[in-house]
């Protein structure tokens, strides 16, 4: 059958069958390399989108879902100003991020930037449990997420 | 693999009329318990599925004096706020299904309808007296969520029938006790939650339940009776001789593990005999 949604702020259809999981759609028909399906279970945040804006597991989401949804990945906001404040602190922290968890982290980050300018721990430690990841402890994490929050909050304000 | 005809209803009525029309059809609000189940690269449903997250009427949620009603496919993610939810207990509980990214798609029908045995919440939403609201072709049917258990614990779904609404009734939860049992809930796992809830009115107890639930469901509402009776607080007497009720019943009933539970009503009594108003 097909569908339409809007894939990194791009209309897009897909003829789909009920027996696909959304991260195989979005890797095979779209090239969306930044996910990757490796639990097939929603633990290991490989596979992690925001969908509607909100952090969810597309290898657990059958493909059928995407129907007139809106899915972001890491492919987008790697263009954006943002990303590169937040990919350069976490150069500056030290901080490396593997191939299987930076898409999952990088995401979190901009949810979290969107939902709050000062999100608390609890916040991020929770959005955070989603990605198993070992690159970040998660004091380093929140550390270094906070002072890119600064840094965006002064570019912002830059004129 | 199989390929199933996906239908999209817009609304309840629409979703009505395919149930009419193809009688066998299931129900697919957040499908995480499908993808999480399911192991293999390629899922498999029966051969017509309805996903009814596209039906506005099932994803709103109203308040009001006397109670919170849910739409069947609000996520679990957006109760986190809302009674009993905003009490620290009950949110942990909440949180300890998967992590967000997964309560960002379960939905609190698919939580309450999964066939195998009781998810985290039920034993919570059964002492609340939550009610569950369904819909069928010829009628709506509105029951005390306790009765998706049969005589035996089990849990005894509708079939046919779509949940639409799920309506906790609002009260002072003056005692909340919640304990985890056993390992894991879901997927697998023997575990399960024991749950008591009450509200105190002076020197008297109103609205006591103690509920178990996990592979079966349990509750005796005799013993729940003899306690809401006495008054508050509670005596240590009290409290040993509904010890003892629940004891004899669980050992009846003989499908929890008598010993292991005894302590845990025993703490929840006396969790209940320290609340202070």
């Amino acid at each position: 059958m097909n569908i339409e949604f809007t894939l990194n702020g791009n209309a897009q259809k897909a003829n789909i069958t009920s027996a696909e999981r959304a991260v195989d759609v979005l890797v095979g028909h779209f090239d969306i390399h930044s996910l990757s399906a490796n639990c097939l279970s929603g633990k290991c945040g490989g596979c992690l989108i925001l969908l509607d804006g909100k952090p969810v597991y597309s290898c657990i989401m059958p493909a059928f879902m995407l129907r007139e949804r809106r899915v972001e990945t890491l492919e987008a906001f790697q263009k954006t100003k943002e990303f590169t404040i937040i990919s350069t602190e976490f150069q500056k922290e030290g901080i490396d991020l593997c191939c299987g968890g930076e898409s999952a982290l990088m995401l979190l980050a901009l949810y979290l930037l969107r939902k709050s300018l000062a999100p608390s721990d609890e916040d991020i430690r929770e959005a955070l449990a989603n990605a198993y990841c070992d690159c970040a402890a998660p004091e380093q994490y929140i550390h270094t997420l906070r002072s890119a929050i600064r840094r965006l909050d002064t570019a912002r304000k830059a004129p | 693999m199989n390929l199933s005809e996906i239908h999209y209803p817009r609304s309840i009525q629409e979703f009505l009329t395919l149930v009419d029309k193809e009688k066998q059809v299931r129900i697919i609000a957040g499908a995480t318990t499908f993808g999480i189940e399911q192991r293999t690269r390629y899922l498999s449903f029966e051969p017509s599925i309805a996903c009814i997250h596209y039906i506005p009427e099932l994803s709103s949620l109203h308040k009001t004096e006397r109670m919170i009603s849910l739409g069947a496919v609000c996520t679990l993610a957006s109760l986190e706020h809302i009674y009993p939810f905003d009490r620290a207990q009950a949110r942990d509980l909440l949180r300890s299904i998967g992590t967000s990214a997964v309560r960002e798609l379960a939905t609190i029908g698919g939580h309450i309808m999964y066939s195998k045995r009781f998810l985290a919440l039920w034993a919570l939403l059964a002492s609340l007296d939550a009610e569950v609201e369904f819909r069928s072709p010829s009628k709506t049917t509105i029951k005390n969520i306790w009765y998706l258990a049969d005589q035996d614990g089990l849990p005894n779904m509708e079939q046919n029938m779509l949940l639409t609404r799920v309506r906790v009734p609002l009260q002072a939860l003056d005692h909340l006790f919640i304990r985890k049992i056993g390992s894991g809930i879901f997927p697998e796992g023997d575990g399960g939650y024991l749950v008591s809830t009450a509200s105190i009115d002076r020197r008297s107890l109103a609205n006591f339940k103690l509920v178990i639930a996990g592979e079966r469901a349990f509750r005796d509402i005799e013993a729940e009776q003899k306690i809401a009776s006495s008054s508050f607080p509670l005596s240590n007497k009290t409290i040993q001789s509904a010890t003892r009720l629940y004891g004899e019943s669980l050992r009846k009933r003989g499908y929890w593990n008598t010993e292991v539970l005894l302590p845990l009503i025993s703490q929840a009594l006396q969790d209940l005999q320290r609340t202070r108003i």
